[in-house]
């Protein structure tokens, strides 16, 4: 093949791919395969006590630094899950009493921060895990997008990484459940498909309908998450966003990808156009 | 080539790199010590990591930085691409003098800009992975931008070629980069409208975390549209500068030409502000923002939009209307 030949077929391959890449973006999310589906936990707030045995599991599980419980003072603050801690429980004061809520990532069904990674660092996995990988360039459009403001990142190593729940994904390959479910006294946590924890929810709220708010957190927010949460309360009041919408976050930029096609091969044949309608005669 | 003419063109080059005038210029004495400055910064930035050299946080991942440095300043390189769409596509003559400073400024800024991220990038050894595909990761949005601005640097380093081969005196060789300045004008400013939009479409999912007065899923058009008057109004700013420097190697027919040039963006950059207000207006209204108005963002709401378009829109077409570009001078150029 001749190189003119050669870059000709490149160009016109690298075009075409871009092109049919682009014209699909809802097929980049990981979906539900055939005969699978997303795992989740189930987070029981009427169940837990606060003990903070998921914090010391996590800990453990992933070589992160154990923190120390037993000290009730620590929840006079809110805390919010950090680089060196991926799942922390808070205490509400609420009309119902002390409501312990533990938090960590949601593990979105269709993630933000999947969506915003250009180097699909953030992947989605079809068994409803989302992970982080090295490949990543450290941009934070991660952390911007998540509607739970859960990706953290080292600031303070020369060699940062991205920290968060992975939902144990190595831990899952060796046939383990996460390791806060494992640990949790209470059973306040669940692991299960996701389908399978929606029905545990729902028969939990119809049997004791006085001691559940009528709503499960996770079912449909962002398009639906694999962490569900009950709750005696209204979620507000428990430190849960209830304005994010029910809108899977990438379907906010699929408007714009959509776009993008278009304005390739509308612009260069506009102006082309254009061109060739200014030139005057006498030139060469 | 030879190799007689390659040297020759070594030696031109190492002639041209000498200092031609003096060096304690006053220039020289306040940019000295700012990329001293720079250096060091850089050096500890890589050494000790982003919390050492910035205030970013887990709540706040990007800053001033990319926030205002990038995305603002990007808009501020626009001018190079709505340029070359007057002279080269329109065919206008009388903002051929400029071109060449205006391409240049474009691809300098982008340059820059690059750097910016580099150092912005929490894992910048991985910077090429988006390009050399480990992994593509095309649903977003910041992937396209990436790819944007690699090859909107390369076309704009295109569309500048025939000027380093007639200064290198590659007349053959300047021929053939001439002609690729179509192709590359084309190119570029189709990369640009969608750069340039797609730096908004970044937002389009911090929902949650944009004030409802600033969030709209039209943030893209509005970022395209104020890259055209951000653009124009840089390449006026450092016309005007440029053209204070090297005042006197211009002819009096010359000078005429830029003040009248600089009218012709300042009208332009008039028309394109007030279209920006009244999209403002347009997605003002869709929102439903007069429930936010009343409040302290609604404030600085109204600073941003009177203060920084209106204001700024009226001025050009004050100027505009009196024909000169200087505020002291009286006499108007269109008589």
């Amino acid at each position: 093949m001749e190189r003119r030949d050669f870059l000709k077929a490149l160009g016109a391959g690298m075009a075409g791919a871009a092109l049919l890449d682009l014209f699909s973006p809802k097929d980049l999310f990981a979906k539900e395969a055939e005969g699978k589906e997303f795992f989740g936990v189930l987070v029981d707030t009427t169940r837990c006590i606060g003990c903070r045995s998921c914090e010391v599991a996590c800990a453990e599980a992933h070589g992160l630094p154990v923190p120390e419980v037993g000290d009730e003072s620590i929840f006079r603050t809110l805390r919010k899950p950090s680089a060196t801690q991926w799942t922390v429980v808070n205490r509400y004061r609420t009309e119902k009493g002390d409501v312990f809520v533990k938090t960590q990532c949601m593990h979105c069904c269709q993630p933000a921060c999947v969506a915003a990674c250009l180097v699909k660092a953030m992947q989605k996995h079809p068994e409803g895990h989302v992970t982080w990988a090295k490949n990543c360039m450290g941009c934070r459009l991660c952390m911007f997008s998540c509607p739970f403001d859960i990706p953290k990142f080292e600031y303070d190593s020369p060699t940062p990484t991205i920290q968060k729940c992975n939902l144990c994904w190595d831990r899952y390959k060796k046939g383990e459940i996460p390791a806060c479910v494992e640990a949790c006294p209470q059973e306040a946590l669940l692991f299960g498909p996701r389908r399978d924890l929606l029905e545990e929810a729902r028969a939990r709220i119809y049997q004791h309908p006085d001691r559940y708010y009528h709503h499960i957190y996770g079912e449909h927010e962002v398009g639906g998450t694999s962490f569900l949460y009950l709750s005696p309360v209204p979620f507000e009041q428990i430190g849960f966003r209830t304005d994010l919408g029910t809108k899977p976050y990438p379907e906010y930029t699929t408007g714009f990808l959509y776009a993008v096609p278009f304005v390739f091969v509308l612009w260069p044949s506009i102006l082309l156009g254009m061109g060739m309608a200014t030139k005057r005669e006498e030139e060469d | 080539m030879e190799k007689g003419r390659f040297r020759e063109i070594v030696a031109f080059v190492l002639q041209e790199l000498k200092p031609k005038g003096k060096i304690l210029t006053p220039f020289n004495v306040i940019t000295a010590p700012i990329i001293v400055l720079g250096g060091i910064l850089i050096v500890f930035r890589l050494v000790k990591g982003l919390g050492a050299t910035t205030n970013l946080s887990q709540d706040f991942p990007w800053g001033i930085w990319i926030g205002f440095d990038v995305m603002t300043g990007v808009a501020f390189a626009g001018g190079a691409y709505c340029l070359t769409f007057v002279v080269y596509i329109l065919r206008s003559e009388k903002y051929h003098p400029i071109i060449r400073a205006t391409v240049l400024n474009g691809l300098l800024a982008y340059i820059f800009y690059a750097g910016a991220i580099f150092l912005d990038l929490g894992r910048w050894w991985n910077i090429f992975n988006p390009i050399i595909g480990n992994k593509f990761g095309y649903n977003s949005v910041l992937f396209l931008v990436a790819w944007h601005f690699l090859l909107y640097m390369l076309t704009e380093l295109t569309e500048f070629s025939p000027v380093i081969a007639e200064w290198l005196g590659l007349e053959r060789v300047r021929k053939v980069l001439n002609s690729l300045t179509l192709g590359a004008v084309i190119f570029g400013i189709t990369l640009s409208t969608l750069h340039q939009s797609g730096l908004g479409a970044l937002l389009l999912m911090a929902k949650g975390k944009i004030h409802p007065l600033w969030y709209s899923q039209f943030i893209p058009v509005l970022y395209l549209v104020s890259s055209v008057f951000a653009g124009l109004s840089m390449v006026i700013f450092e016309g005007s500068i440029s053209h204070r420097v090297f005042r006197h190697q211009l002819d009096e027919e010359h000078h005429r030409a830029h003040e009248e040039i600089l009218i012709g963006l300042g009208r332009a950059c008039a028309v394109t502000m007030f279209a920006y207000l009244f999209l403002k207006a347009l997605v003002f209204v869709h929102e439903h923002g007069w429930l936010y108005i009343n409040s302290p963002m609604g404030y600085w709401y109204l600073v941003e939009v009177i203060g920084l378009v209106l204001i700024p829109a009226v001025v050009f077409s004050f100027g505009v209307r009196r024909g000169t570009s200087s505020p002291s001078r009286q006499r108007p150029l269109r008589r």
